[in-house]
């Protein structure tokens, strides 16, 4: 009985999935491309109009999610700012660190050391495969400068935030590749640029590293809550330039901690 | 040219042979990356990502396993992780208890076996799912299989049995009708 089962799966699922003419020549352009270019091919794109997924609801879930979530972290962080503060004032005594050529961004705060190297090694490193659990070198430096549990909240509420933008971004491009915009979208992009401003308000965007890369990821978020459904392509298309010439999704990719 | 002979001028520096190495494998990686993927985009770019780290890594490969295998490996990580990726953002995916409630739930609204069948392969864990459309799809030896996702070919086999005994489950009263 079980083997006659067996045979009708096989015989019905042949067609599961059934694959198209592979687009070779397609393909091996944007290889090459990728190859000369040093840069990494899209991974992990995530079509916004495949009609048989569900589209809405998991965009609308991501910005209510990056919001709680920032909320979530710059509270933990303050109340743990506040009670360190309190119990350890030697912290504000502690001796300045190296100052690097490169920690120009962050006003009035103090450079940090690694942050030039950190942030070069977030703007020019491929996406490899990080193992899971390795902190990747923007947060890595994050963590180094603040012990515990406020380091943490800070770098679990940009991880999270980077992450997102980084799928969000996937899902755009993909849009964009395929013809058809999700109104949706717009509204997503404004609330995570929301997030990405109270980001680089916050301390999390006083790292140098972090944040330059925060301030272009709000450049091509801003481009695309202003692109409306009636927008031309000649307007998207600036948008994914824009992103293609910072790197902002390697980038993102490069600073998304695993598991994120 | 066999492979050794291809990888060796690839290592030397010539394009062409990138080229020749990339026609051999392509349509192999492609069918399964689609058959996992279900979507031209995710597939081209799954199968684009495959070729980068495969001739990036391509000095490492020490011939312990056939290149169509070990490309294999590297399509069916770049895939698996990228539906990972799909399946946290899209929660698309259903558990493998509910593998069997699909065909159940649905039966009035999918009467027909193809639709409910494909329903309960897509309902299957990534990791099933990869055994079954590489071994009773795509025509891939437990040997293979095993050595493209770092298990044992016991545990492929087993993988197998659990997939297939799953969509049995899904299927079950519709055969006996």
């Amino acid at each position: 009985m079980d083997d006659r089962i067996d045979d009708l799966i096989r015989e019905e699922a042949r067609d599961y999935n059934e694959p198209p003419a592979v687009p070779r020549a397609a393909m091996w352009e944007r290889i090459e491309m990728a190859r000369r270019s040093g840069a990494p091919v899209a991974a992990e794109v995530v079509p916004i109009t495949t009609a048989r997924r569900g589209r809405v609801a998991p965009l609308v879930r991501l910005g209510i999610g990056v919001a709680a979530l920032l909320a979530l972290g710059i509270g933990i962080g303050r109340k743990i700012e506040r009670s360190e503060s309190h119990v350890s004032p030697t912290v504000a005594t502690s001796p300045a660190p190296r100052t690097t050529p490169d920690s120009a961004g962050g006003a009035g705060a103090p450079a940090q050391p690694m942050i030039g190297d950190a942030g070069r090694e977030l703007a020019s490193s491929p996406s490899a495969v990080r193992p899971r659990g390795e902190v990747p070198a923007v947060l890595a430096s994050r963590t180094e400068r603040r012990p515990g549990a406020e380091a943490t909240a800070y770098d679990l509420a940009l991880g999270q935030h980077l992450g997102q933008a980084e799928t969000f971004l996937t899902l755009f491009r993909s849009s964009v590749r395929s013809g058809r915009m999700d109104p949706v979208a717009f509204a997503t992009a404004r609330q995570l640029l929301s997030t990405n401003r109270l980001l680089l308000d916050s301390r999390a965007g006083a790292e140098a590293g972090s944040r330059q890369l925060l301030q272009d990821l709000e450049l091509v978020l801003a481009q695309i809550a202003q692109l409306g459904t009636a927008s031309d392509s000649s307007d998207v298309h600036i948008v994914t330039d824009d992103m293609d010439r910072g790197d902002v999704l390697p980038r993102l990719r490069t600073a998304v901690p695993a598991g994120i | 040219m066999d492979d050794r002979g291809l990888i060796t001028r690839v290592l030397a520096g010539d394009v062409s042979a990138e080229r020749e190495l990339y026609d051999a494998h392509v349509d192999r990686v492609f069918r399964l990356v689609y058959r996992m993927a279900g979507d031209l985009d995710q597939a081209q770019d799954y199968v684009q990502e495959t070729f980068i780290r495969a001739f990036g890594k391509l000095a490492d490969f020490r011939g312990e396993s056939a290149l169509a295998t070990w490309l294999g490996s590297i399509a069916i990580s770049v895939t698996l992780n990228g539906l990972r990726k799909v399946k946290r953002f899209r929660e698309r995916e259903v558990a493998l208890e509910d593998a069997a409630e699909i065909g159940r739930t649905t039966r009035e609204a999918e009467p027909d076996l193809k639709t409910r069948l494909h329903g309960a392969i897509d309902a299957l864990p990534p990791g099933y799912r990869a055994v079954f459309v590489m071994h009773d799809m795509e025509g891939y030896t437990h040997e293979e299989i095993a050595t493209s996702l770092g298990v044992q070919p016991g545990t492929s086999k087993a993988q197998l049995f659990r997939a297939r005994a799953k969509l049995r489950e899904a299927l079950a009263d519709f055969v006996t009708d």
